[in-house]
């Protein structure tokens, strides 16, 4: 596991342009709402007092005002988009099953950011196992290319994946202890009965996005051409590898919690008066999306390192940094 | 048997035990020798709850004064648990689907009803023959001929002005599964409108409403002796101090005695904790203070009792002294529809086990219902017909108590299931936090109708709640706080144990205020227009040629008034030389121009610059400033880059997915 986690570390280094790939199409994407919202913003602070004193702290008589008036877009601005607020307010999203509440512009982005994800992970997962040591840009962008289709086909096939999770497992799961909250006598219980679904959505849907990253990891090492069958050896391995591979899948998540925490104390401390303080934050902000970006990588190059060397396709050779890079036999070598 | 130890007992107390025997004696009130203490409606109950059955099994003996000028030969009665007898009653046609919010039919074990199985005139401890001539039920409000909630009773002998009646009644009460104030949940008890009550007899007619899906209650003051049987190990608490007796056979009676309230609840569950502790402020009499908590809610304890004891003793200070022995504060059971409801000498608060203490929202609960025992218990004002009286000065009282005694109330989202975060980047002030229920339904009603004909129930909560407490907000604001305070003060020494109407508060604010304060209730209680000033147009041109040497401009500030209310509003406009003109504006036409010819521009202009129209919906446009840069502001930069970043996780867990 640790081995893995350190391979992958190696594979991030040497394919660090996914990261920037990464970072820019979410960054880009979601600038694709930003000019309705920020006309809407300030319209919502109309022509005086209020522009010059909304900026260090807020006032609930000026946010109310903007909820009661707001459109969808601007409607999803809370106080909450602060500290903790946008990991805790998307999560919680995710576990209940509402993410498709959003305003259509933002479900539309989210479509879009899931199809461009496709090739960005095919694109860089695809180059990590196909040419380990690094690969120029152009074969980055071909290997996308080359990947592309499995990988959406493998995203859609997560997504109806999680669809039937919650038909069948989660929804009457949560339904059933709802029930139990409801029926509760004191509401500690109802509280821990309301966690548990959560809990469960967790684990559920955790262990599916494990196993879709092993599909994705299978697909672009073993080059499959079938990404059911890619999904079924993942779920397969995943069966196999149960505690190593959530291990993994812990270790990493722990490690993205600890690096939210550190940046949300760290921005806490940033005063935001000033233009200099509002752009320090900022910057702070993106470099912790860097961050969470970077770890999702991470998590594709452990997971495959993983994969392959339980597989018995690790190659030791391919580690060293001053051989020649040769393509494993059992790998697809790409012809210029 | 063990003697009734009771805890403290007032003076008419014990001469009422003295008139009517031992504890262990029949209730007799007698009838010529009671002391004037004792009020209008007095009641004797001995009742026991059967916790298998839901059952209450009661006698009541009930002494009636008619302290008006007017005879009768009526009697009304409150039987408010037949609001939940069917879906025909006037309460359950009042609700959206029914009470309980069940998908289906209501199963019978969540009905309740009373019923009264003999109801005698007595004479010497005699019941009179055919003293009553008939009973029936009566529909004074709607019509509704299968609403139970009030039953007249015909006397043959009417009661004259200043004359007595004394009656024995034995009623069998079920109460409902936890709906409305009132039933059980598990082994969790909450008696509440359990027992056959009178209305009030007021200018030669009965006050006596049915029991709707947004009304309260009204009653006269008594004396209440009440004893309750319920099975032994079990803890009661009520209105007024209590002792207890173990009957041998697996029972236990607490009997409660309290003077001058007129309203009895009680509350019994096996799994309360008790917590004890006495209040005492300089100025102020002693108040023995009785916790009941929930197991599971101890760790709330502390901050229960705190709220208790700030909230007693500065409404003490504030408003005149709390008049009753002992206050009891009843953590409710969990979905029991019990909480946050007030009773005199007894209130039910409400939490819940992750309560955050930032959002004060257990303290505001609890200050309330504390609030509502000078406004409501002391001062009873008709909660029927205008609950803002009561309900709006007990939702002043808090905020204003929370204001002064505790930190600043902060932002609290609930995220995974009830787990609440803190947000603090939100100044959330405790005087404008009902805005946005005035904005969405606060010109649906206005707050001087009668409660149970409010539109819907967001229109019951905003002109009942919020905009009364919004209103006495500003009205604080025009008369500065220690004015208010005085207002408060003469209000609650000149109608303490009385029934104030709106009429007479206003009175009180005119008096103190020292001029006629009509105008502004007229404007805001009996209007449902809504305020909202604006500054619509402003700037400044320069007068005269390019050449001119003199620099004049001229300016012009258009302010609007975008909604019905009228109320004078002051109006400021700042100069870049540092000048200032500030005029006041009757707010009587729909807009007003003001211009200056003067040698600066304009800087700034503000409606109500001081803000004290705190019922002003929109305080955006209050203002205009001259600005020299376009561009966006440093607020807009600020919080869009957070939502940004939010939106950017949004899309990552939106991969998480594929």
């Amino acid at each position: 596991m640790l081995v893995a986690l350190r391979q992958g570390w190696r594979l991030l280094k040497r394919h660090k342009k996914a990261i920037v790939f990464y970072y820019l199409a979410n960054l880009l994407v979601a600038s694709l709402v930003l000019v309705p919202f920020v006309t809407a913003f300030e319209d919502s602070l109309g022509q005086g007092d209020y522009r010059e004193t909304q900026v260090e702290r807020l006032d609930n008589d000026w946010y109310q005002l903007l909820r009661h008036r707001a459109g969808s877009l601007l409607g999803t601005f809370s106080p909450s988009v602060t500290g903790l607020g946008p990991f805790a307010r998307n999560l919680d999203r995710l576990l209940d099953g509402r993410l498709g509440d959003l305003p259509a512009e933002l479900v539309g982005l989210g479509v879009l950011y899931l199809l461009i994800n496709s090739f960005l992970t095919a694109a860089a997962l695809g180059s990590a196992a196909v040419d380990p040591r690094g690969c120029s840009m152009r074969e980055f962008l071909r290997t996308g290319g080359e990947f592309f289709g499995r990988f959406l086909r493998l995203g859609l096939l997560s997504l109806a994946a999680v669809g039937a999770v919650w038909l069948v497992l989660l929804g009457p799961l949560q339904s059933w202890t709802r029930d139990l909250a409801d029926a509760a006598a004191v509401d500690r219980t109802a509280q821990l009965w309301r966690w548990a679904g959560l809990a469960a959505a967790g684990l559920l849907l955790g262990f599916v996005n494990l196993v879709f990253d092993y599909a994705k990891a299978i697909t672009a090492a073993s080059d499959r051409s079938s990404v059911l069958l890619a999904s079924l050896s993942a779920l397969f391995f995943c069966i196999t590898y149960l505690v190593p591979a959530t291990g993994l899948y812990v270790l990493l998540s722990v490690l993205g919690v600890a690096w939210i925490l550190a940046a949300v104390s760290l921005e806490s401390l940033i005063p935001q008066a000033s233009g200099w303080g509002i752009l320090t934050a900022f910057l702070l902000l993106q470099l912790t999306m860097v961050g969470r970006l970077t770890l999702r990588f991470w998590f594709y190059t452990a997971q495959l390192r993983f994969y392959v060397r339980n597989e018995g396709l690790y190659r030791p050779e391919e580690e060293e940094e001053k051989e020649e890079p040769v393509a494993p036999a059992s790998l697809p070598v790409i012809q210029e | 048997m063990n003697p009734a130890s009771i805890d403290r007992a007032a003076a008419p107390l014990l001469l009422l035990a003295a008139l009517t025997g031992a504890a262990g004696a029949q209730h007799q009130l007698p009838l010529h020798q009671a002391p004037p203490e004792l009020g209008i409606a007095n009641y004797a109950i001995d009742a026991t709850l059967d916790p298998g059955s839901k059952l209450i099994r009661g006698e009541e003996e009930i002494l009636w004064r008619n302290r008006t000028e007017y005879a009768t030969s009526e009697l009304w009665f409150h039987l408010y648990l037949n609001a939940f007898r069917d879906d025909r009653s006037t309460f359950a046609r009042g609700v959206e689907g029914n009470p309980w919010g069940l998908p289906g039919p209501v199963p019978d074990e969540y009905r309740g009803w009373v019923e009264i199985s003999s109801l005698e005139v007595l004479q010497g401890g005699e019941a009179v023959p055919d003293a009553i001539l008939s009973r029936s039920f009566a529909q004074p409000d709607d019509g509704n001929p299968d609403d139970r909630t009030v039953l007249k009773v015909e006397l043959a002998n009417p009661v004259p002005p200043g004359g007595n009646i004394r009656l024995k009644v034995v009623f069998e009460s079920r109460l409902p599964r936890g709906v409305a104030r009132t039933g059980w949940v598990q082994d969790y008890f909450f008696g509440a409108q359990w027992f056959p009550k009178l209305g009030v007899f007021e200018q030669g007619r009965w006050n006596c409403h049915q029991y709707h899906a947004f009304t309260e209650y009204y009653a006269d003051f008594g004396l209440y002796d009440v004893r309750l049987t319920v099975p032994g190990g079990w803890v009661v608490g009520g209105s007024g101090p209590s002792g207890q007796r173990n009957n041998g056979d697996g029972t236990t009676t607490y009997r409660f005695q309290q003077e001058k309230i007129h309203d009895f609840a009680w509350v019994a569950s096996p799994r309360f904790d008790i917590r004890n502790v006495r209040v005492v402020a300089p100025t102020l009499p002693e108040v023995d203070v009785r916790l009941l908590i929930l197991p599971e809610h101890r760790h709330l304890g502390n901050r229960y009792l705190r709220a208790v004891r700030e909230s007693l003793r500065r409404f003490g200070e504030w408003f005149g002294p709390y008049p009753y022995p002992m206050f009891t504060l009843v953590d409710p059971a969990y979905r029991s529809d019990t909480g946050g409801m007030e009773y005199p000498a007894f209130v039910t608060a409400g939490a819940s086990w992750l309560s955050p203490e930032a959002s004060l929202t257990l303290e505001s609960i609890a200050a309330h219902e504390v609030a509502h025992q000078w406004w409501y218990a002391v001062v009873a004002s008709n909660e029927f017909e205008e609950a803002w009286l009561d309900e709006g000065l007990a939702s002043w009282s808090e905020s204003l108590l929370l204001q002064t005694a505790y930190p600043p109330i902060r932002y609290v989202e609930e995220f995974l299931g009830g787990v609440p975060l803190v947000f603090d980047h939100l100044d959330i002030s405790l005087e404008t936090i009902n805005l946005p229920n005035v904005r969405r339904a606060g010109a649906r009603d206005r707050m001087s109708r009668p409660s149970w004909q409010s539109l819907d129930g967001l229109s019951y909560v905003t002109n009942t709640y919020s905009k009364p407490e919004l209103t006495l907000w500003t009205l604080q604001r025009l008369l500065g706080e220690e004015e208010m305070l005085r207002v408060l003060r003469t209000y609650f020494d000149r109608f303490a144990f009385r029934h104030p109407r709106t009429e007479d508060f206003i009175g009180v604010v005119s008096e103190v205020a020292g001029r006629d304060m009509q105008w502004f209730f007229d404007e805001t209680f009996g209007s449902s227009e809504l305020l909202d000033y604006a500054i619509a147009e402003a700037g400044s041109t320069r007068l005269g040629g390019e050449t001119d040497t003199a620099e004049t401009y001229r300016t012009e500030v258009l302010v609007r008034r975008l909604e019905g209310a009228r109320l004078p509003v002051e109006v400021l406009l700042e100069f870049e030389d540092g000048s200032e003109v500030s005029t006041v504006w009757d707010g009587g036409d729909r807009w007003k121009k003001f211009v200056y010819d003067r040698p600066s521009r304009l800087r700034r202009a503000a409606v109500d610059p001081g803000r004290k129209l705190l019922l002003d919906l929109d305080p955006v446009n209050n203002s205009w400033v001259r600005r020299e840069e376009e561009g966006h502001s440093p607020a807009t930069l600020r919080w869009t880059s957070k939502w940004l970043f939010w939106v950017q996780n949004l899309l990552e867990t939106f991969a998480f997915l594929g």
